[in-house]
Order: C-alpha cells, then sequence, then structure tokens
C-alpha cells in the first residue's frame, strides 16, 4: 500500500511504534529528567502528555495567527511531538519552544521566513521573543528530531485517493466522494493531531482510515478485494479508537497515549495545571542542583586562580633571590 | 577562491541551547562512532574531512557546516541537504550515514567516502579516453539516481558534472542536495526561478516560471550528456542573457510554435530576435553526436527538448534503445576513475561548496536561502 520510499523514510524508521513502545518511550524519558532529583515530584507520563497536548492546542492557535499553510501547522504540531519522545518538559518547557518550532517548521516547509516579520507577528499576540531566543534551541531541536526533518502528512494523499474513487465508482458518486474527503481532511488537519494516531499508522492507513469514518459503506466497497483483511481491519482500528473515540486498542490500556475522542478544553487546561505545577518544582530543584554544581565550578576556578597568583608570586621572589645582582634596592 | 574564516572560536562563543538528556547521549554515541581524520577540503561554508567508522574501519567524509554566525541559525542549504539525504536511500544517490553536533556546536554531517567526480575525468582529456560504453554507464546510473529523487517527490535543482560523484569501485552517486526541494504538493508555494548552476540550467527558468517540475533535472542531465561525449560544457554563457541566448542559438528559439504557452512565462522574450532558430531536430544531434548511435542522439534530443513537457522523464529514458544496444554499459568497477590525491582533494571541494555555486562561474546567484539581496537579483532583457 506504501511504496518503498515509505518504508526507508525517517518517519518509517524512527516515528513509527506500537502503544507500548510509545508508551514505555515517553515513560523512559520523563523517568530520565527526573533521575537527578533527591525527591522527585509524582509526575507522570500522563501529566507531561497533557502538558504536551495543551501546549498542542496553544501551538495550533499560533499557526492560526500567523497564517501559515496546513503543511507548517502539521509539520510543527509533528515537531513538537516528535521532540517530546526524547525531551521531558521537566528539562526543557514545551513554552518555550513554541516559537522556535514553529520558525523551523516554516524553515523547512517554505524554505524560511524573515526573522524581523516573525518577531512582530508574534509580538501580536503577546509574546515578545529576540532572535537569539529563536535560534538557539534550534540545534538542541533538529538534534533531538534524530535530524528527520520530514514529515509525511497523511492529507497530500487525499486528491489521489479521490481520482481513485471517482474511477471506481462513477461521476453519480462524485458529490457523496467529495464531501467525504473533505470532512477527511478536517479531520486529518484538525483533531488528528490530538492524538497518537501519527505515531501508530502509516500515512495511507490514516487517510484511509479518516475516509472509511465519513462513509463506511462506499470505502467498504472499495476496499474489498484491493485491501488485505489485515490492512482494512488496521484502518477501521484506526478510525474506531482515533476517529470515534468508541473504543481502545484490545489488550492496551496504556496511560501515555493520546486516544482518541473529543477534547475538552477545559479539562484539559485545569488537568495540565496540575501536572505543570509538579514540573514547575522539578525544574525548581534542579536548577538549584544546576546552580550549585555552577558555583561550585567557580569556586573552584577562583581557588585555582589564588594558587596559581601565590605560585607566581613565589617564583618571582625566587627570580628575584637568585638575581646575580641581588634584590631591587 | 574561498577566503579563509578568520576566527573558528566564534562558533564556540554562539548561543547555543545545549543538548540534554537522552538527545545528549544519542548525540555523543553517533560522535563517538566516527575518527576525524585529514582534511581534505576547506570553504566558508564547510570544512571536510577524512574519517573512519571505528567499528567497521570504513572510510567517510565528515563535513563539517561552520555556522558562520549565530545570527543565521542552520543554513537553509544545510537543512534541505540534511532533510532530503535523510529520506532517499538509493545505490545512485550519496548515502548519509549520520548527523551529530561537535564539541563547539558545529553541525558534522558523515557521508559515504567517494574517490572523485565525473567533472575531474571530463576535463583531464590527457590521461582519460572513452567511448560510448563508459558514458552509457555513468548516464544510466545517474538517471537512475534522478528516477529515485523524482518518483520520491524531490527535486535536484543542482545536476552538473561536479555533482556526479564516483565511488572507487565506479558507483556514480548525486550528490550535494543544498537546492533540492520537494515537488508536487497540491495548493503548495511557488518555487524560485533561481536555482541551477547558470549552464545546466533550462530555459522556462530564465524565463520566470514559477510551477516546474523534474523535467529541469532532466535538461540539466542532458546537458551533462552532450559534456561527456564533446569533453567541454555544451551552453558555457558568461551571464544569464547571454546563457539564454546560447540556448535558443544552439537548441532553438523558444516560440509559441515548439513550446505553447511559454510567451505567458513572467520573463519570457525571444532572445535572438535577429537571428530566431528553429528546434534542434535530429540532424543537428546527427551533426554534434556523431560518436554515439541515432538511439543515443534521440535520447539526447528527448532531454533537452525546449518544451519541459516534451521532455522525457528519467523512467522513459531508461527505458531507451540506446542502454540496450551494444556496446553495453560498462560495468562500474571498470569504469576509469582518477586515484590520485588531486581527485581526493577535488571530492573535498565539492563536498565543502555552497550549494549553486561554481568557482569556475565566479560565483553563484542561486536562491541558497541566506545569501542575501543577490537572489533577488532578475534578467534586465530591456537593457539588451
Amino acid at each position: 500500500m506504501d511504496n518503498s520510499g515509505y518504508i526507508l523514510s525517517t518517519q518509517n524508521r524512527h516515528y513509527s511504534f506500537t502503544p507500548t513502545e510509545l508508551s514505555s518511550l515517553r515513560k523512559h524519558t520523563l523517568e530520565l529528567s527526573l533521575t537527578p532529583l533527591a525527591s522527585p515530584p509524582a509526575l507522570t507520563a500522563h501529566h507531561t502528555l497533557k502538558i504536551l497536548t495543551h501546549y498542542t492546542l496553544t501551538l495550533s492557535k499560533l499557526c492560526h495567527h500567523f497564517g501559515v499553510p496546513s503543511a507548517v501547522r502539521g509539520t510543527a504540531i509533528t515537531i513538537l511531538h516528535r521532540l517530546y519522545l526524547h525531551l521531558s518538559p521537566v528539562t526543557t518547557h514545551p513554552k518555550t519552544l513554541l516559537l522556535p518550532i514553529l520558525l523551523l517548521a516554516m524553515k523547512t516547509e517554505l524554505g524560511g521566513t524573515s526573522i524581523s516579520q516573525f518577531i512582530r507577528t508574534a509580538e501580536e499576540v503577546g509574546l515578545s521573543t529576540t532572535k537569539k531566543e529563536l535560534q538557539s534551541p534550534e540545534l538542541m531541536i533538529a538534534a533531538g528530531l534524530r535530524w528527520s526533518l520530514t514529515v509525511r502528512h497523511p492529507w497530500r494523499g487525499l486528491d489521489g485517493a479521490m481520482v481513485v474513487l471517482i474511477r471506481e465508482f462513477g461521476d453519480q458518486e462524485d458529490a457523496r466522494i467529495r464531501k467525504a474527503s473533505q470532512k477527511a481532511r478536517q479531520w486529518l488537519t484538525g483533531d488528528c493531531f490530538m492524538t497518537d494516531a501519527g505515531f501508530l499508522y502509516t500515512p495511507s492507513q490514516l487517510l484511509w482510515a479518516a475516509l472509511w469514518a465519513q462513509d463506511q459503506e462506499l470505502i467498504d466497497r472499495y476496499m474489498k478485494g484491493r485491501f488485505s483483511d489485515e490492512v482494512a481491519e488496521k484502518i477501521k482500528e484506526c478510525a474506531d479508537v482515533f476517529v470515534f473515540g468508541t473504543r481502545k486498542i484490545a489488550g492496551c490500556e496504556e496511560e501515555a497515549i493520546r486516544w482518541g475522542g473529543a477534547v475538552n478544553e477545559k479539562e484539559l487546561v485545569s488537568e495540565a495545571k496540575v501536572g505543570d505545577r509538579m514540573v514547575h518544582l522539578a525544574r525548581k530543584e534542579l536548577d538549584q542542583g544546576r546552580k550549585r554544581a555552577e558555583e561550585e565550578a567557580l569556586g573552584r576556578e577562583a581557588e585555582e586562580r589564588e594558587r596559581r597568583k601565590k605560585k607566581r608570586k613565589m617564583e618571582m621572589e625566587k627570580m628575584k633571590a637568585d638575581d646575580v645582582f641581588g634584590p631591587a634596592l | 577562491m574561498d577566503t579563509p574564516t578568520l576566527s573558528v572560536s566564534a562558533d564556540a562563543d554562539a548561543p547555543v541551547m545545549l543538548l540534554t538528556g537522552d538527545i545528549a547521549r544519542f548525540n555523543d554515541e553517533t560522535r563517538d562512532k566516527y575518527t576525524k581524520g585529514q582534511k581534505i577540503g576547506e570553504g566558508t561554508y564547510a570544512v571536510v574531512f577524512k574519517g573512519h567508522e571505528k567499528v567497521t574501519g570504513r572510510p567517510v567524509a565528515i563535513k563539517k557546516i561552520k555556522i558562520s554566525s549565530a545570527d543565521d541559525g542552520m543554513s537553509l542549504d544545510s537543512l534541505r541537504e540534511i532533510k532530503h539525504l535523510q529520506e532517499l536511500h538509493h545505490e545512485n544517490i550519496i548515502e548519509l550515514l549520520d548527523i551529530f553536533v561537535g564539541k563547539r556546536h558545529n553541525i558534522h554531517v558523515v557521508l559515504e567516502h567517494l574517490a572523485g567526480d565525473l567533472e575531474g575525468i571530463i576535463r583531464d582529456t590527457k590521461n582519460f579516453l572513452f567511448g560510448s560504453s563508459e558514458i552509457k554507464s555513468w548516464m544510466a546510473m545517474s538517471l537512475r539516481g534522478l528516477w529515485w529523487c523524482h518518483i520520491n517527490g524531490v527535486l535536484h535543482r543542482d545536476i552538473k558534472p561536479n555533482n556526479l560523484l564516483y565511488t572507487t569501485n565506479g558507483v556514480l552517486k548525486l550528490a550535494d542536495f543544498g537546492l533540492a526541494r520537494n515537488f508536487g504538493e497540491p495548493g503548495e508555494v511557488r518555487m524560485t526561478a533561481q536555482v541551477i548552476t547558470r549552464w545546466y540550467r533550462p530555459p522556462e527558468l530564465f524565463f520566470g516560471a514559477r510551477s516546474y517540475s523534474s523535467a529541469v533535472d532532466v535538461f540539466s542531465l542532458g546537458l551533462v550528456f552532450a559534456e561527456l561525449i564533446k569533453r567541454v560544457p555544451l551552453l558555457a554563457g558568461d551571464s544569464d542573457v547571454g546563457q539564454l541566448q546560447l540556448i535558443a542559438r544552439t537548441l532553438g528559439t523558444p516560440t509559441e510554435s515548439n513550446w505553447p504557452g511559454v510567451s505567458k512565462l513572467p520573463s519570457y522574450v525571444i532572445p535572438n530576435a535577429d537571428d530566431v532558430k528553429p528546434e534542434a531536430d535530429r540532424a543537428f544531434y546527427r551533426m554534434n553526436f556523431f560518436s554515439i548511435s541515432q538511439s543515443g542522439q534521440d535520447l539526447m534530443r528527448f532531454m533537452l527538448r525546449l518544451d519541459p513537457r516534451k521532455r522525457i522523464s528519467c523512467r522513459q529514458a531508461l527505458e531507451s534503445e540506446w542502454f540496450k544496444e551494444e556496446p553495453l554499459p560498462t560495468k562500474p568497477e571498470n569504469l576509469p576513475i582518477k586515484k590520485d590525491k588531486e581527485a581526493l582533494e577535488k571530492v573535498g571541494q565539492d563536498l565543502k561548496r555552497r550549494a549553486g555555486f561554481d568557482e569556475r562561474m565566479d560565483g553563484g546567484d542561486l536562491d541558497v536561502g541566506n545569501r542575501g539581496s543577490k537572489v533577488a537579483r532578475r534578467l534586465d532583457f530591456g537593457a539588451m
């Protein structure tokens, strides 16, 4: 179903998981960030995911404000999600990275933008930033993404899918196909980002799941005989779990997964706040530890300077004593 | 010549957010996989080192990209190169093995080791004689690499002999993806016409076309094909205006009759109004490229059609009779390669070169993003 280009793509090699893999990766990243703490807070991957989902919404609003095409918005949001597989909010808070991520997405999708214009646009919504703040996290973000800057957006295949469907069912189904396609696009460029579907299914599975969710009868007819039962099942599972949110994947009760279903923004904000408070406490301790380490290092440096000064003084005196003309008069 | 950089230590002071946790560990592990050896090329934009993968002993090239100023962040050409090479895996495309951040926050791109480039062989008329079988082999490998780019939705946009490199086994590899970009996405933004090194740039770009296709790369490769036979560039214009005139005089004047719609392109002019030529026909190719067979001449003609819609695709080109008839393409391991120090240095030059920049042509005027105002330079036919 997917061409060989996809098999070798970074998306498939680095960002395609089973729910269990995805969930344990997130837990591992969080644990790693809490290790240096003497008294780590009861922060779980569930909390950090709520924070992430909250900032996904913020980033999405930011993209609308910037008026970027859906490719840029999709890439920015995907960068945020991919990055936080390896990064914990305790180490670097997502809110500090939203603008740099948007800028990077514009660079990879559009080939750059004017920085001063970018800063002005951010200021319009009360976000003040500087060129330095925008660019200093760039390497960290790129390295955190394992240098995978290509995002294969499922909706890019929609026009092609529409053509094959119209060819299959003829012009009399034209309106029906267009309607399904339009609604599928809405989901793929919208609520889909609130879920982890992009990490668990291939772009074409997502695309057909989005279409099937809109018109089961029609897409069932199309898939019959074309897709293997296994693939068709996978597509329906994706639609049930992530488009409708009516079931979970059998035998999978992972807490660190963003399942489907409607997102209640109010609830999300309050849940994210609970997590954010703990993140804040943990960061405070980390910063103190970092500060102590820096001070110690500075202290060692000062001692070293003092020691060298003494040594130089002694050497000077020794030189003077050794001077054949004797000490200064 | 490239000017040497004034200060390396400036990079160390660059305000860069440190890598932490898992990200730092992964980066360090990647960095520790390689040893960096002797420098083989240096420019203002990058330094290229010879290197080895510690475990396997496999030779590699390590390209250290200088972030010349923290102001610019990651340059667009290194970003493009990394983005596209990460996705394109093919026998005839240079392999990107790894990327890591060095101790002074420079990006290091680890590439497979290559022995030389086609330009070095084409120019060295004293030491290298080759004919149809060799050219067939190089063309087939270039076309295969380019075909893979195109079916994966990537335009190379800088095909020329010094971006066609080869391994010690003679296998040809497309390199330098600093100008590459995705194409064929619905509703996409308009593309810049300021791409492809001038001597290899197709007419539609001189006319300011903003939605072009894989046919731009096919045209460039068609000119490499001609150069492999002639041993000099077929169309070596000394300015953009001169280049377009050269195309018109050699391959024909683009007009509505040979290229419907051409006059609607934003910068369309008839470059040789006093001397309008019909599009080059079979007779032209027979006369100029008599050393290859009729089917080879046809292939070149189809690659160099003025109207991009009439140019053949890489796939169609690979199906040409020319590749199937005698003499058959030389096996890569039997192809001539340069083995001297000069060839290795040439690779160093190729890899460190800024995308679209060519020393032979005193600098580039291409869209490499942050090169500044030159990018906006437009063709001024009014002055002619």
